[in-house]
């Protein structure tokens, strides 16, 4: 019984340090300014914290004050057969990118990869589809909103577009109380800025 | 040997039918009735309560009044004087299920209404989570859960979620195959009670049955098929009694007409969230059966096409376009219909295209996308 409990309070010691040490790792501030993700270079106007997320390795996640509150998700450079992130379920694997989609048919792909990221739980739904060129790449731009499993509203924007048969995308999400308004300004700054 | 546990378990719901039959069934309570806060089912009640708290705030909450006082309604014929106890919310949830609470609150999944073609299938169930408060199934099922070793765990888990969780906890908590054959008898004494065509409880679960053969993958996972027995059984127990039941030479009614009338206003909503289950053998089978019912046709069209653009096997994309043009040319259908023709058409016929997403815009002046819609229209012309 005593053997049992000591093997007990080191077990949970050694996570506790593990989390710790891989939390404090993990975590890469990301100040305000020209920044480059994977071959997608843009400027941030605040600074971010850069968190892990395993959505895939084509991504990259950062946040504010947390991914519960506000984050923007990364995609560079999927290539053609290849979905946005990983398989989270067998049930909802990801739908693969096709380099030769229509601008519009971008928005299911991104809308159904986010939803897929919790094995269709929580519905991504979209609105407010419009155009919008990167340099001279034909993508779109369009409002994103989701109930998170705690039932809080949250709201979005994203920006998809496709250069050399591979998909860009930069998306960003936030709790609709507050969050989402304090930093869509900074979505646009990104969107506006970004080269390949 | 799951063949021989299911006819085990048939045998064992004849016999208990056959042993119950000849008393009709009777609440454990009288209308009203709260238990004491200091007792554990009173605990448990307070418990439930919080969480009717957040459901009543929901965003899942489906308010549409019409539907809403009609599913009261019928709840009301149903359950006679227990009638003031048991309140229903209609839940956007694009799964078959319902579900009924020891406080009387009582839950009806949006994909359920998809399925039930009638009132009566849809009393068939009303009647049968009726039948689980009045016969306090779920007190019961909780006493006998806390009896055993990781109840204490289990207490805790289940009375601190909320309301995302609250599907998971009532599977945790599925209610014992008896209570579940206990409930369809005792619900199909209810519905008949108030005139309703027994054979539609029987008819549902081998509707439900079909449809799980389509997508086998999915029923081990399916939170009804968690704490319900498998329907088959289910269907030759109701089919059973049901032929008894006629056999009195009474008539009763299905009112699927009635049924239609105040669902269909709320199909497109309904469809689209039973969409994002990417479930696309289930899909095929309940589009095939809303053409039977009645759904508008331009309406099951199009979401005969928007299955085919998600299926996209070889020929789907013309089948596809095909159910659109079927959509388009029905008096009632929806404008996304000539959108996604247009969106089909824009690489191999560009005028056509032109001509349908101008349709669509006419149509939905307001639509959220229009500007899109402007591109390609904008596009076609250069």
């Amino acid at each position: 019984m005593k053997t049992t409990f000591f093997f007990f309070i080191k077990r949970i010691g050694l996570i506790t340090a593990l989390l710790v040490l891989t939390g404090c790792a993990a975590y890469t501030l990301k100040p305000a300014g020209v920044t480059k993700v994977g071959d997608m270079q843009f400027q941030s106007t605040m600074t971010w914290n850069k968190i892990p997320s395993g959505l895939g390795p084509k991504t990259e996640v950062w946040t504010g004050d947390g991914a519960l509150l506000n984050q923007f998700i990364f995609v560079t450079g999927i290539e053609n057969g290849k979905g946005m992130f990983r398989d989270f379920s067998k049930d909802t694997p990801m739908p693969k990118f096709n380099s030769k989609v229509l601008p519009h048919e971008l928005k299911t792909l991104v809308e159904t990869s986010l939803t897929n990221t919790s094995g269709g739980k929580f519905p991504f739904t979209g609105s407010n589809l419009k155009p919008h060129k990167v340099g001279d790449a034909m993508g779109i731009e369009f409002d994103l909103e989701f109930f998170n499993g705690d039932g809080l509203l949250n709201r979005g924007k994203v920006l998809a577009f496709v250069k050399n048969d591979k998909l860009y995308s930069v998306i960003f999400s936030a709790a609709s109380t507050y969050h989402y308004d304090n930093y869509k300004a900074e979505f646009d700054a990104i969107a506006k800025s970004i080269k390949l | 040997m799951e063949r021989t546990l299911h006819l085990w378990l048939a045998l064992a719901s004849l016999v208990l039918s056959g042993a119950l039959q000849a008393e009709p069934y009777k609440a454990n309570f009288d209308p009203g009735y709260r238990p004491e806060l200091s007792s554990d089912e009173g605990g448990f009640w307070y418990q439930v309560d919080k969480i009717e708290e957040s459901v009543k705030v929901s965003p899942d909450l489906v308010t549409d009044p019409a539907l809403n006082q009609y599913v009261k309604d019928l709840t009301c014929k149903l359950a006679g004087d227990y009638c003031p106890h048991i309140r229903v919310y209609i839940l956007r949830s694009p799964h078959f299920n319902a579900g009924m609470y020891p406080n009387g609150m009582m839950h009806v999944w949006s994909g359920l209404l998809l399925r039930v073609d009638s009132e009566a299938e849809l009393a068939a169930v009303l009647s049968h989570e009726i039948a689980h408060f009045l016969r306090s199934h779920q007190i019961t099922q909780w006493r006998s859960l806390r009896s055993k070793a990781s109840a204490a765990i289990f207490a805790d888990m289940i009375l601190t979620m909320g309301l995302a969780s609250l599907s998971v906890a009532s599977g945790a908590m599925a209610f014992s195959r008896e209570q579940e054959t206990e409930a369809d008898l005792y619900g199909l004494q209810l519905m008949t009670h108030s005139g309703y065509a027994p054979e539609k409880a029987s008819a549902l679960w081998e509707y439900v049955y079909q449809e799980s053969e389509q997508d086998k993958s999915k029923e081990k996972h399916s939170t009804f098929f968690a704490s319900h027995p498998k329907s088959k059984d289910r269907m030759t127990l109701l089919s059973k009694k049901a032929t008894e039941i006629n056999a009195s030479g009474k008539t009763f009614k299905t009112n699927s007409a009635e049924y239609l009338k105040v669902v269909s206003p709320l199909y497109i909503e309904f469809m689209n969230s039973h969409l994002s289950l990417q479930d696309l053998g289930r899909t095929e089978a309940m589009l095939e059966r809303h053409t039977r019912m009645g759904y508008p046709k331009g309406t099951v069209e199009f979401f005969k096409g928007e299955l085919c653009k998600l299926r996209k096997g070889t020929n789907d994309e013309t089948q596809a376009m095909q159910h659109y043009r079927n959509s388009v040319t029905e008096a009632q259908h929806p404008p996304e219909a000539h959108r996604e023709l247009g969106y089909l058409l824009v690489k191999t016929d560009p005028k056509a295209a032109k001509q349908h997403l101008e349709n669509y815009l006419a149509l939905a002046p307001a639509a959220s996308d229009k500007e899109m819609v402007q591109f390609y229209i904008d596009s076609a012309n250069q």
